[in-house]
Protein backbone atom coordinates (compact mmCIF):
# COMPACT_ATOMS: atom_id res chain seq x y z
CA UNK A 1 0.00 0.00 0.00
CA UNK A 2 2.91 2.33 0.62
CA UNK A 3 4.65 1.32 -2.56
CA UNK A 4 3.53 4.60 -4.03
CA UNK A 5 5.74 6.57 -1.67
CA UNK A 6 8.74 6.49 -3.93
CA UNK A 7 7.10 7.70 -7.03
CA UNK A 8 7.68 11.34 -6.43
CA UNK A 9 11.32 10.91 -5.77
CA UNK A 10 12.76 13.28 -8.34
CA UNK A 11 15.59 11.01 -9.46
CA UNK A 12 13.33 8.03 -9.95
CA UNK A 13 10.76 10.14 -11.72
CA UNK A 14 13.10 11.49 -14.34
CA UNK A 15 15.64 8.75 -14.76
CA UNK A 16 13.03 6.79 -16.67
CA UNK A 17 13.75 8.41 -20.00
CA UNK A 18 12.44 11.48 -21.64
CA UNK A 19 15.57 12.58 -23.42
CA UNK A 20 14.26 12.94 -26.90
CA UNK A 21 16.88 10.91 -28.83
CA UNK A 22 16.41 7.79 -26.74
CA UNK A 23 12.65 8.20 -26.90
CA UNK A 24 12.75 8.42 -30.64
CA UNK A 25 14.82 5.31 -31.12
CA UNK A 26 12.68 3.48 -28.68
CA UNK A 27 9.55 4.40 -30.57
CA UNK A 28 11.10 3.29 -33.81
CA UNK A 29 12.07 -0.10 -32.49
CA UNK A 30 8.85 -0.64 -30.59
CA UNK A 31 6.67 -0.48 -33.65
CA UNK A 32 7.01 -3.14 -36.25
CA UNK A 33 4.96 -1.07 -38.71
CA UNK A 34 6.01 -0.10 -42.20
CA UNK A 35 8.07 3.10 -42.41
CA UNK A 36 5.08 5.04 -43.75
CA UNK A 37 2.91 4.09 -40.83
CA UNK A 38 5.69 4.96 -38.45
CA UNK A 39 6.05 8.42 -39.91
CA UNK A 40 2.30 8.94 -39.67
CA UNK A 41 2.36 8.21 -35.98
CA UNK A 42 4.96 10.89 -35.39
CA UNK A 43 2.99 13.80 -36.80
CA UNK A 44 2.24 16.71 -34.52
CA UNK A 45 -1.41 16.48 -33.49
CA UNK A 46 -3.32 19.46 -32.08
CA UNK A 47 -5.31 18.34 -29.04
CA UNK A 48 -7.16 19.55 -25.97
CA UNK A 49 -6.11 18.37 -22.51
CA UNK A 50 -9.56 16.78 -22.22
CA UNK A 51 -8.79 14.55 -25.21
CA UNK A 52 -5.42 13.61 -23.72
CA UNK A 53 -6.98 12.77 -20.37
CA UNK A 54 -9.37 10.41 -22.12
CA UNK A 55 -6.72 8.91 -24.39
CA UNK A 56 -6.61 5.20 -24.42
CA UNK A 57 -3.25 3.84 -23.41
CA UNK A 58 -2.47 0.56 -25.05
CA UNK A 59 0.01 -1.97 -23.71
CA UNK A 60 3.19 -0.53 -22.19
CA UNK A 61 3.55 2.46 -19.98
CA UNK A 62 5.61 4.81 -22.09
CA UNK A 63 4.19 5.22 -25.56
CA UNK A 64 1.14 4.26 -27.58
CA UNK A 65 -1.74 6.54 -26.81
CA UNK A 66 -4.76 6.23 -29.04
CA UNK A 67 -7.00 9.21 -29.79
CA UNK A 68 -9.72 8.82 -32.44
CA UNK A 69 -8.03 5.56 -33.41
CA UNK A 70 -4.75 7.30 -34.23
CA UNK A 71 -1.42 6.71 -32.52
CA UNK A 72 -0.48 9.87 -30.67
CA UNK A 73 3.12 10.72 -29.89
CA UNK A 74 3.75 14.38 -30.58
CA UNK A 75 1.12 16.88 -29.59
CA UNK A 76 0.44 20.59 -29.79
CA UNK A 77 -1.34 22.48 -27.01
CA UNK A 78 -2.28 26.12 -26.59
CA UNK A 79 -3.07 27.29 -23.09
CA UNK A 80 -2.06 29.30 -20.07
CA UNK A 81 1.21 28.37 -18.40
CA UNK A 82 1.54 28.32 -14.65
CA UNK A 83 3.35 26.70 -11.70
CA UNK A 84 6.62 27.17 -13.55
CA UNK A 85 9.47 25.76 -11.49
CA UNK A 86 13.09 25.79 -12.59
CA UNK A 87 15.29 22.94 -11.47
CA UNK A 88 18.82 21.83 -12.26
CA UNK A 89 18.14 19.84 -15.40
CA UNK A 90 14.62 20.81 -16.32
CA UNK A 91 11.76 23.27 -15.98
CA UNK A 92 8.39 21.93 -14.91
CA UNK A 93 5.13 23.71 -15.53
CA UNK A 94 1.43 23.14 -15.97
CA UNK A 95 -0.58 24.07 -19.05
CA UNK A 96 -4.27 24.91 -18.64
CA UNK A 97 -6.04 25.09 -21.99
CA UNK A 98 -9.48 25.65 -20.50
CA UNK A 99 -10.44 21.99 -20.86
CA UNK A 100 -8.02 20.71 -18.22
CA UNK A 101 -4.49 20.87 -16.89
CA UNK A 102 -1.47 18.89 -17.95
CA UNK A 103 1.95 18.52 -16.31
CA UNK A 104 4.80 19.40 -18.63
CA UNK A 105 8.57 19.18 -18.40
CA UNK A 106 11.19 20.87 -20.48
CA UNK A 107 14.75 19.58 -20.38
CA UNK A 108 17.30 22.37 -20.34
CA UNK A 109 20.46 21.05 -21.95
CA UNK A 110 21.55 24.04 -23.96
CA UNK A 111 21.48 27.81 -23.73
CA UNK A 112 18.70 27.98 -26.30
CA UNK A 113 16.44 25.89 -24.03
CA UNK A 114 17.14 28.15 -21.07
CA UNK A 115 16.50 31.22 -23.17
CA UNK A 116 13.18 29.91 -24.47
CA UNK A 117 12.00 29.04 -20.97
CA UNK A 118 13.03 32.46 -19.65
CA UNK A 119 10.72 34.09 -22.19
CA UNK A 120 7.61 32.55 -20.68
CA UNK A 121 6.15 33.37 -17.29
CA UNK A 122 3.19 32.25 -15.23
CA UNK A 123 -0.19 33.39 -16.55
CA UNK A 124 1.06 33.71 -20.12
CA UNK A 125 -0.61 32.09 -23.12
CA UNK A 126 1.82 29.61 -24.66
CA UNK A 127 1.97 27.19 -27.53
CA UNK A 128 3.62 23.95 -26.46
CA UNK A 129 4.92 21.20 -28.71
CA UNK A 130 5.98 18.03 -27.03
CA UNK A 131 6.05 14.30 -26.71
CA UNK A 132 3.19 12.72 -24.80
CA UNK A 133 4.37 10.18 -22.32
CA UNK A 134 2.81 7.91 -19.74
CA UNK A 135 4.57 7.55 -16.45
CA UNK A 136 3.17 5.39 -13.67
CA UNK A 137 -0.28 5.72 -15.18
CA UNK A 138 -0.03 9.50 -15.37
CA UNK A 139 0.26 11.45 -18.56
CA UNK A 140 2.98 14.03 -18.98
CA UNK A 141 4.23 16.17 -21.78
CA UNK A 142 7.94 16.28 -22.46
CA UNK A 143 7.96 19.68 -24.15
CA UNK A 144 10.54 20.48 -26.79
CA UNK A 145 9.15 23.88 -27.75
CA UNK A 146 7.42 26.43 -25.51
CA UNK A 147 6.67 29.75 -27.12
CA UNK A 148 4.55 32.68 -26.03
CA UNK A 149 1.41 33.35 -28.07
CA UNK A 150 1.71 36.86 -29.49
CA UNK A 151 -1.14 36.78 -31.99
CA UNK A 152 -4.24 35.88 -30.01
CA UNK A 153 -6.04 34.63 -33.10
CA UNK A 154 -3.85 31.60 -32.60
CA UNK A 155 -6.08 30.46 -29.73
CA UNK A 156 -9.27 30.22 -31.78
CA UNK A 157 -7.21 28.87 -34.67
CA UNK A 158 -5.72 26.12 -32.49
CA UNK A 159 -9.13 24.94 -31.30
CA UNK A 160 -10.47 25.03 -34.87
CA UNK A 161 -7.48 22.83 -35.76
CA UNK A 162 -8.31 20.47 -32.90
CA UNK A 163 -11.88 20.10 -34.17
CA UNK A 164 -10.75 19.62 -37.77
CA UNK A 165 -8.18 16.94 -36.92
CA UNK A 166 -10.68 15.16 -34.68
CA UNK A 167 -13.30 15.15 -37.46
CA UNK A 168 -10.74 14.06 -40.04
CA UNK A 169 -9.43 11.19 -37.95
CA UNK A 170 -12.85 9.96 -36.86
CA UNK A 171 -14.19 10.10 -40.44
CA UNK A 172 -11.14 8.23 -41.68
CA UNK A 173 -11.82 5.57 -39.12
CA UNK A 174 -15.48 5.33 -40.07
CA UNK A 175 -14.53 4.94 -43.74
CA UNK A 176 -12.09 2.18 -42.91
CA UNK A 177 -14.78 0.43 -40.93
CA UNK A 178 -17.31 0.68 -43.74
CA UNK A 179 -14.90 -0.52 -46.42
CA UNK A 180 -14.07 -3.42 -44.15
CA UNK A 181 -17.79 -4.17 -43.88
CA UNK A 182 -18.34 -4.05 -47.61
CA UNK A 183 -15.37 -6.33 -48.16
CA UNK A 184 -17.19 -8.88 -46.05
CA UNK A 185 -20.24 -8.93 -48.35
CA UNK A 186 -18.83 -8.21 -51.80
CA UNK A 187 -21.54 -9.91 -53.83
CA UNK A 188 -24.66 -8.35 -52.43
CA UNK A 189 -24.20 -5.19 -54.45
CA UNK A 190 -23.69 -7.04 -57.70
CA UNK A 191 -26.88 -9.04 -57.47
CA UNK A 192 -29.13 -6.07 -56.94
CA UNK A 193 -30.62 -4.05 -59.80
CA UNK A 194 -29.70 -0.51 -60.79
CA UNK A 195 -31.09 1.17 -57.74
CA UNK A 196 -29.06 -1.01 -55.48
CA UNK A 197 -25.90 -0.26 -57.36
CA UNK A 198 -26.34 3.46 -56.99
CA UNK A 199 -27.10 3.26 -53.35
CA UNK A 200 -24.02 1.22 -52.61
CA UNK A 201 -21.78 2.82 -55.17
CA UNK A 202 -19.33 4.22 -52.70
CA UNK A 203 -18.91 0.95 -50.86
CA UNK A 204 -18.91 -1.42 -53.78
CA UNK A 205 -15.25 -1.32 -54.63
CA UNK A 206 -13.50 -0.56 -51.39
CA UNK A 207 -10.11 -0.35 -53.05
CA UNK A 208 -11.14 1.94 -55.86
CA UNK A 209 -13.52 4.43 -54.31
CA UNK A 210 -16.12 5.27 -56.94
CA UNK A 211 -15.83 8.91 -55.99
CA UNK A 212 -12.77 9.06 -58.19
CA UNK A 213 -14.77 8.27 -61.35
CA UNK A 214 -16.01 11.45 -62.91
CA UNK A 215 -16.98 13.10 -66.16
CA UNK A 216 -17.09 10.93 -69.29
CA UNK A 217 -15.88 7.86 -67.36
CA UNK A 218 -18.88 8.17 -65.08
CA UNK A 219 -21.33 8.70 -67.97
CA UNK A 220 -20.02 5.64 -69.81
CA UNK A 221 -20.11 3.50 -66.70
CA UNK A 222 -23.64 4.66 -65.87
CA UNK A 223 -24.80 3.84 -69.40
CA UNK A 224 -23.26 0.37 -69.25
CA UNK A 225 -24.79 -0.18 -65.82
CA UNK A 226 -28.34 0.34 -67.12
CA UNK A 227 -30.40 -2.88 -66.95
CA UNK A 228 -31.06 -2.69 -70.71
CA UNK A 229 -27.30 -2.57 -71.40
CA UNK A 230 -26.57 -5.30 -68.91
CA UNK A 231 -29.20 -7.55 -70.52
CA UNK A 232 -27.49 -7.44 -73.94
CA UNK A 233 -25.18 -10.38 -74.40
CA UNK A 234 -22.81 -8.60 -76.79
CA UNK A 235 -22.66 -5.47 -74.70
CA UNK A 236 -22.79 -1.95 -76.14
CA UNK A 237 -20.94 -0.69 -79.23
CA UNK A 238 -18.58 2.25 -78.79
CA UNK A 239 -20.44 4.19 -81.49
CA UNK A 240 -23.68 3.77 -79.63
CA UNK A 241 -22.10 5.21 -76.50
CA UNK A 242 -20.78 8.16 -78.51
CA UNK A 243 -24.19 8.83 -80.04
CA UNK A 244 -26.27 8.35 -76.94
CA UNK A 245 -23.98 10.33 -74.63
CA UNK A 246 -23.19 12.95 -77.30
CA UNK A 247 -19.49 12.67 -76.59
CA UNK A 248 -16.72 12.46 -79.26
CA UNK A 249 -15.64 8.87 -79.88
CA UNK A 250 -12.01 9.59 -78.85
CA UNK A 251 -13.27 10.61 -75.42
CA UNK A 252 -15.36 7.44 -75.24
CA UNK A 253 -12.29 5.38 -76.11
CA UNK A 254 -10.23 7.12 -73.40
CA UNK A 255 -12.97 6.55 -70.85
CA UNK A 256 -13.31 2.89 -71.79
CA UNK A 257 -9.57 2.35 -71.52
CA UNK A 258 -9.51 3.89 -68.08
CA UNK A 259 -12.57 1.93 -66.90
CA UNK A 260 -11.10 -1.24 -68.35
CA UNK A 261 -7.85 -0.74 -66.45
CA UNK A 262 -9.90 -0.29 -63.28
CA UNK A 263 -11.61 -3.61 -64.01
CA UNK A 264 -15.05 -2.01 -64.25
CA UNK A 265 -15.76 -2.85 -67.94
CA UNK A 266 -14.58 -5.51 -70.42
CA UNK A 267 -14.68 -6.06 -74.17
CA UNK A 268 -16.98 -8.75 -75.49
CA UNK A 269 -17.15 -10.08 -79.10
CA UNK A 270 -14.62 -7.55 -80.43
CA UNK A 271 -12.83 -4.41 -79.33
CA UNK A 272 -15.91 -2.29 -80.14
CA UNK A 273 -18.40 -3.92 -77.78
CA UNK A 274 -18.13 -3.40 -74.04
CA UNK A 275 -20.01 -4.59 -70.97
CA UNK A 276 -19.93 -3.65 -67.32
CA UNK A 277 -18.34 -6.18 -64.99
CA UNK A 278 -21.21 -5.53 -62.56
CA UNK A 279 -23.27 -8.13 -64.45
CA UNK A 280 -21.27 -10.82 -62.74
CA UNK B 1 -19.79 15.31 5.26
CA UNK B 2 -17.42 13.07 3.37
CA UNK B 3 -14.81 13.21 0.68
CA UNK B 4 -13.90 10.85 -2.10
CA UNK B 5 -10.29 9.72 -2.03
CA UNK B 6 -8.68 8.20 -5.09
CA UNK B 7 -6.24 5.41 -4.27
CA UNK B 8 -3.25 4.65 -6.44
CA UNK B 9 -1.36 1.40 -6.34
CA UNK B 10 2.11 1.68 -7.88
CA UNK B 11 0.93 4.83 -9.59
CA UNK B 12 -2.06 3.20 -11.26
CA UNK B 13 -5.48 4.30 -10.18
CA UNK B 14 -7.14 1.33 -8.55
CA UNK B 15 -10.22 2.49 -6.71
CA UNK B 16 -11.71 5.35 -4.79
CA UNK B 17 -12.97 5.30 -1.26
CA UNK B 18 -15.29 7.46 0.71
CA UNK B 19 -13.71 8.99 3.79
CA UNK B 20 -16.08 10.35 6.40
CA UNK B 21 -14.58 13.43 7.98
CA UNK B 22 -15.77 12.67 11.47
CA UNK B 23 -14.20 9.21 11.32
CA UNK B 24 -10.80 10.46 10.20
CA UNK B 25 -9.45 9.65 13.67
CA UNK B 26 -10.17 5.97 13.06
CA UNK B 27 -7.30 5.87 10.58
CA UNK B 28 -3.72 5.39 11.67
CA UNK B 29 -1.18 8.10 10.85
CA UNK B 30 0.44 6.19 7.94
CA UNK B 31 -3.01 5.58 6.50
CA UNK B 32 -3.85 9.25 6.71
CA UNK B 33 -0.50 10.12 5.12
CA UNK B 34 -1.24 7.70 2.33
CA UNK B 35 -4.66 9.21 1.79
CA UNK B 36 -3.21 12.70 1.70
CA UNK B 37 -0.58 11.54 -0.76
CA UNK B 38 -3.25 9.89 -2.89
CA UNK B 39 -5.13 13.17 -2.93
CA UNK B 40 -2.02 15.06 -3.95
CA UNK B 41 -1.32 12.59 -6.73
CA UNK B 42 -4.85 13.01 -7.96
CA UNK B 43 -4.57 16.76 -7.94
CA UNK B 44 -1.24 16.68 -9.67
CA UNK B 45 -2.63 14.50 -12.40
CA UNK B 46 -4.63 16.12 -15.16
CA UNK B 47 -7.42 18.09 -13.66
CA UNK B 48 -10.30 18.28 -16.10
CA UNK B 49 -12.87 18.82 -13.36
CA UNK B 50 -13.07 22.57 -13.68
CA UNK B 51 -12.97 23.49 -17.34
CA UNK B 52 -13.52 27.01 -18.66
CA UNK B 53 -16.08 26.68 -21.42
CA UNK B 54 -15.79 28.80 -24.57
CA UNK B 55 -18.88 31.05 -24.61
CA UNK B 56 -20.40 34.01 -26.37
CA UNK B 57 -23.41 35.87 -24.94
CA UNK B 58 -25.80 33.23 -26.27
CA UNK B 59 -24.03 30.25 -24.66
CA UNK B 60 -23.30 32.11 -21.44
CA UNK B 61 -26.95 31.57 -20.50
CA UNK B 62 -26.41 27.79 -20.47
CA UNK B 63 -23.45 27.97 -18.12
CA UNK B 64 -24.58 30.17 -15.23
CA UNK B 65 -22.65 29.18 -12.09
CA UNK B 66 -19.85 27.56 -14.07
CA UNK B 67 -16.39 28.60 -15.21
CA UNK B 68 -16.42 30.16 -18.64
CA UNK B 69 -14.09 32.00 -20.98
CA UNK B 70 -15.02 34.62 -23.49
CA UNK B 71 -13.67 37.56 -25.42
CA UNK B 72 -15.28 41.01 -25.26
CA UNK B 73 -14.62 44.22 -27.09
CA UNK B 74 -14.31 46.84 -24.38
CA UNK B 75 -17.03 49.51 -24.62
CA UNK B 76 -16.69 51.10 -21.21
CA UNK B 77 -14.32 50.45 -18.33
CA UNK B 78 -14.88 51.57 -14.74
CA UNK B 79 -12.70 50.71 -11.78
CA UNK B 80 -14.46 47.47 -10.93
CA UNK B 81 -16.28 46.41 -14.07
CA UNK B 82 -16.08 46.40 -17.83
CA UNK B 83 -19.01 46.69 -20.18
CA UNK B 84 -18.19 44.96 -23.41
CA UNK B 85 -19.55 43.67 -26.66
CA UNK B 86 -19.54 39.88 -26.99
CA UNK B 87 -18.38 38.07 -30.14
CA UNK B 88 -22.05 37.64 -31.07
CA UNK B 89 -22.59 41.38 -30.61
CA UNK B 90 -24.53 41.45 -27.36
CA UNK B 91 -23.72 43.41 -24.24
CA UNK B 92 -21.87 41.63 -21.44
CA UNK B 93 -20.81 42.91 -18.02
CA UNK B 94 -17.51 41.68 -16.60
CA UNK B 95 -17.06 42.25 -12.88
CA UNK B 96 -13.65 42.36 -11.23
CA UNK B 97 -10.54 44.50 -11.49
CA UNK B 98 -9.44 44.88 -15.10
CA UNK B 99 -5.75 45.32 -15.92
CA UNK B 100 -4.42 48.73 -16.79
CA UNK B 101 -3.91 49.39 -19.66
CA UNK B 102 -6.75 47.47 -21.27
CA UNK B 103 -6.62 46.60 -24.96
CA UNK B 104 -9.62 46.78 -27.30
CA UNK B 105 -10.23 43.05 -26.98
CA UNK B 106 -9.90 41.29 -23.67
CA UNK B 107 -10.30 37.64 -22.76
CA UNK B 108 -11.95 36.89 -19.46
CA UNK B 109 -11.95 33.62 -17.56
CA UNK B 110 -14.33 33.54 -14.64
CA UNK B 111 -17.62 32.38 -13.24
CA UNK B 112 -20.83 33.13 -15.12
CA UNK B 113 -22.80 34.76 -12.31
CA UNK B 114 -25.88 35.76 -14.32
CA UNK B 115 -27.03 35.24 -17.91
CA UNK B 116 -25.35 38.52 -18.86
CA UNK B 117 -22.41 38.88 -16.50
CA UNK B 118 -19.18 37.18 -15.52
CA UNK B 119 -17.22 37.46 -12.28
CA UNK B 120 -13.67 37.62 -13.67
CA UNK B 121 -10.73 35.61 -12.32
CA UNK B 122 -8.23 36.11 -15.12
CA UNK B 123 -7.96 38.90 -17.66
CA UNK B 124 -5.78 38.69 -20.75
CA UNK B 125 -5.31 41.56 -23.16
CA UNK B 126 -5.90 40.17 -26.63
CA UNK B 127 -4.70 43.29 -28.44
CA UNK B 128 -6.47 45.75 -30.67
CA UNK B 129 -7.10 43.50 -33.65
CA UNK B 130 -8.85 40.19 -33.30
CA UNK B 131 -10.88 38.07 -35.68
CA UNK B 132 -14.03 37.93 -33.54
CA UNK B 133 -16.00 36.12 -36.25
CA UNK B 134 -13.61 33.16 -36.13
CA UNK B 135 -13.63 33.19 -32.35
CA UNK B 136 -17.43 33.14 -32.38
CA UNK B 137 -17.47 30.25 -34.85
CA UNK B 138 -15.08 28.20 -32.73
CA UNK B 139 -17.29 29.01 -29.76
CA UNK B 140 -20.33 27.61 -31.58
CA UNK B 141 -18.45 24.45 -32.56
CA UNK B 142 -17.22 23.99 -28.99
CA UNK B 143 -20.80 24.16 -27.72
CA UNK B 144 -22.28 22.09 -30.52
CA UNK B 145 -21.28 18.80 -32.11
CA UNK B 146 -17.77 18.93 -30.69
CA UNK B 147 -18.63 19.71 -27.09
CA UNK B 148 -17.10 16.44 -25.91
CA UNK B 149 -13.64 17.67 -26.90
CA UNK B 150 -13.93 20.55 -24.44
CA UNK B 151 -16.13 19.65 -21.49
Amino acid sequence: MYGGNNQFDGNAAFAGGGFMPSQATQTASDHSFSPAKNRDSQTLIPLTVKQISEAFQSSDDKTNFLIDGVDVNNVKLVGILFNKAERVTDVSFVVDDGTGRLDCFRWVNEAVDTKEMEAVTNGMYVRVHGHLKGFHGKKQLMAYSVRPVDDYNEIASHFADVIYVHSYNSRLRKQQDSSFMSAQVPNSAFNTPLKGYQASASNQFPGYSMDGIRGVDKMVLDYLQQPSSLAREKGVHRNELAQQLKVPSEKILEAIESLESEGLVYSTIDEFHYKSTANG
Amino acid sequence: MYMIVYLYDGGKFCRHIRVEFFSFLDYSLPQILFIVEALIIHWQDMDTSNPAVFVNAEFLKEHVGRRVRTVVQVVQSDGDKVIGKSTDEKQLVVKGYPPNPLSTFVEVIGIADTTQSIQAETWTNFGDTLDVISYDKVCRLANGDHKHLFI
